[in-house]
C-alpha cells in the first residue's frame, strides 16, 4: 500500500486568481450608465399672457402629425432633410429674405453677427409616435452642436467640446443657443 | 558562548499568503453586497428609442424615474395591453405624479432638491399624447429638468 501523504496545492497563485475576478466583475458592472436627451421645461404660466410677438421669419416651425410626417416650414420633409433645413435657417451666415434677422455684436473688438431672435416651433400631434418625435428631437440637436462646432472652429480653432468655460457659454447661449419652443400639443378631432 | 550565536543563515520566513485569496473574496462580497442596484423592476415594455446627440446622466441618485408603456406579458392579464405609467415599483396614474415627485424632494436635502432630473424611460410606441400629459404633470409641480432617456447609437433613422 502506498502510504505516501498527498502533498498540499499549492495555493499561493489563488490570491491572484480571485483578483483577477475582482477586477473583472469591476470592469464590467456598468451600473447601467443612462443616456439621454437632457431638456429643461418651461414654467406652467396659468394666469399672465406672457405670449410675444416673434416675427415669422425667425421662426423655424417643425409640425409632426398623427402619421408621422415632418412638415419643416411649409413642405413635407424625410427626417434626413431636417438636419440641414435648420443648419440652413439657424447659420449666421445665410442670407436672405427668409431667413432670421441678424444682428452685429462686438465681441472683443470683433464684430460678430448673431441671430438671437431665430427659435424653432415643434408642435406634434397627440398621436405622434414617442420615436418620430425623438428623431427629431435629436436632428433639431444634432443641427445646434454642428454649428457651434463650425463656429467654434471658425473663432478659436477648436472644437466646441474642448473650449473653456467662458467661450462655450458665449457660443452656446449667444450665438447658437438651443432654442426649441415647444408648443402645446394640438388635438386634431376627427370629424 | 554558543549559545549567543547569531544564526546569520537563517532566511525571513516568508509572509503567508494563504489567507489572502480569503481577503479579497471578503472585498467581493462586500462590493456585491453593497451595490445596490436602487432600481425598481420595470413592469412595462421598454424599447428605448435611439438618439446620437445624447449626454451622459450624472449623479443617479438625484434621478427619479418615470416608466410609460405598454405592460409587460405577465402583468397585462391585470393591466392591460394599453399604455401604463410606473412609478418607482407600481402602476400608477398622471394624477400620482405629484404625489410622486414630493417623496422623491423629500428623500433628498434640500441642496440636491434642485439638482433633481425626472428620466422620462419612455417605450418608442408610445404616444406623444401620454408623454404629453406627464410632462404637463411635471411642469405643474415644477419639476423642469428632465432627461428623454435613450440608447446611445449613430443610426437614428
Amino acid at each position: 500500500m502506498n502510504l505516501k501523504k498527498t502533498p498540499g496545492i499549492n495555493s499561493s497563485s489563488m490570491a491572484d486568481v480571485s483578483f483577477i475576478l475582482f477586477i473583472f466583475f469591476l470592469m464590467v458592472t456598468t451600473m447601467g450608465t443612462d443616456y439621454g436627451l437632457i431638456r429643461q421645461l418651461p414654467p406652467m404660466v396659468d394666469d399672465i399672457d406672457i405670449t410675444q410677438e416673434i416675427k415669422e421669419r425667425n421662426v423655424f416651425v417643425v409640425n409632426v402629425n398623427l402619421y408621422d410626417l415632418i412638415q419643416a416650414e411649409s413642405k413635407v420633409v424625410e427626417i434626413g432633410q431636417l438636419r440641414g433645413l435648420v443648419k440652413e435657417f439657424f447659420n449666421v451666415n445665410t442670407v436672405g429674405e427668409e431667413f432670421p434677422q441678424k444682428k452685429d455684436t462686438i465681441v472683443g473688438g470683433k464684430a460678430i453677427r448673431m441671430n438671437r431672435t431665430a427659435v424653432v416651433s415643434l408642435q406634434n400631434d397627440r398621436g405622434t409616435s414617442y420615436r418620430t418625435y425623438i428623431q427629431v428631437q435629436n436632428e433639431l440637436a444634432a443641427a445646434i452642436h454642428e454649428l457651434r462646432d463650425e463656429a467654434s472652429l471658425q473663432l478659436y480653432g477648436k472644437k466646441y467640446d474642448d473650449l473653456d468655460e467662458d467661450t462655450q457659454e458665449f457660443i452656446g447661449k449667444k450665438l447658437y443657443p438651443m432654442a426649441i419652443s415647444e408648443a402645446e400639443p394640438k388635438e386634431i378631432k376627427k370629424k | 558562548m554558543a549559545k549567543f550565536k547569531k544564526d546569520v543563515d537563517k532566511e525571513t520566513p516568508a509572509i503567508a499568503t494563504t489567507s489572502l485569496p480569503d481577503i479579497i473574496f471578503m472585498l467581493i462580497f462586500f462590493f456585491m453586497v453593497t451595490t445596490s442596484m436602487r432600481q425598481a423592476t420595470v413592469m412595462v415594455e421598454q424599447k428605448l428609442p435611439i438618439a446620437s446627440e445624447v449626454k451622459k446622466l450624472e449623479n443617479k441618485s438625484l434621478i427619479s424615474f418615470i416608466y410609460i408603456g405598454s405592460p409587460q406579458k405577465s402583468y397585462q392579464a391585470k393591466m392591460g395591453t394599453s399604455t401604463r405609467l410606473q412609478l418607482s415599483d407600481r402602476f400608477a396614474t398622471v394624477e400620482d405624479i405629484q404625489a410622486f415627485i414630493a417623496a422623491e424632494r423629500e428623500s433628498r436635502s434640500e441642496a440636491d432638491q434642485a439638482k433633481m432630473t425626472t428620466a422620462l424611460k419612455i417605450d418608442e410606441n408610445v404616444k406623444m399624447g401620454q408623454v404629453t400629459d406627464v410632462k404637463q404633470a411635471l411642469r405643474r409641480v415644477g419639476a423642469l429638468k428632465i432627461s428623454y432617456t435613450t440608447l446611445k447609437g449613430e443610426k437614428v433613422f
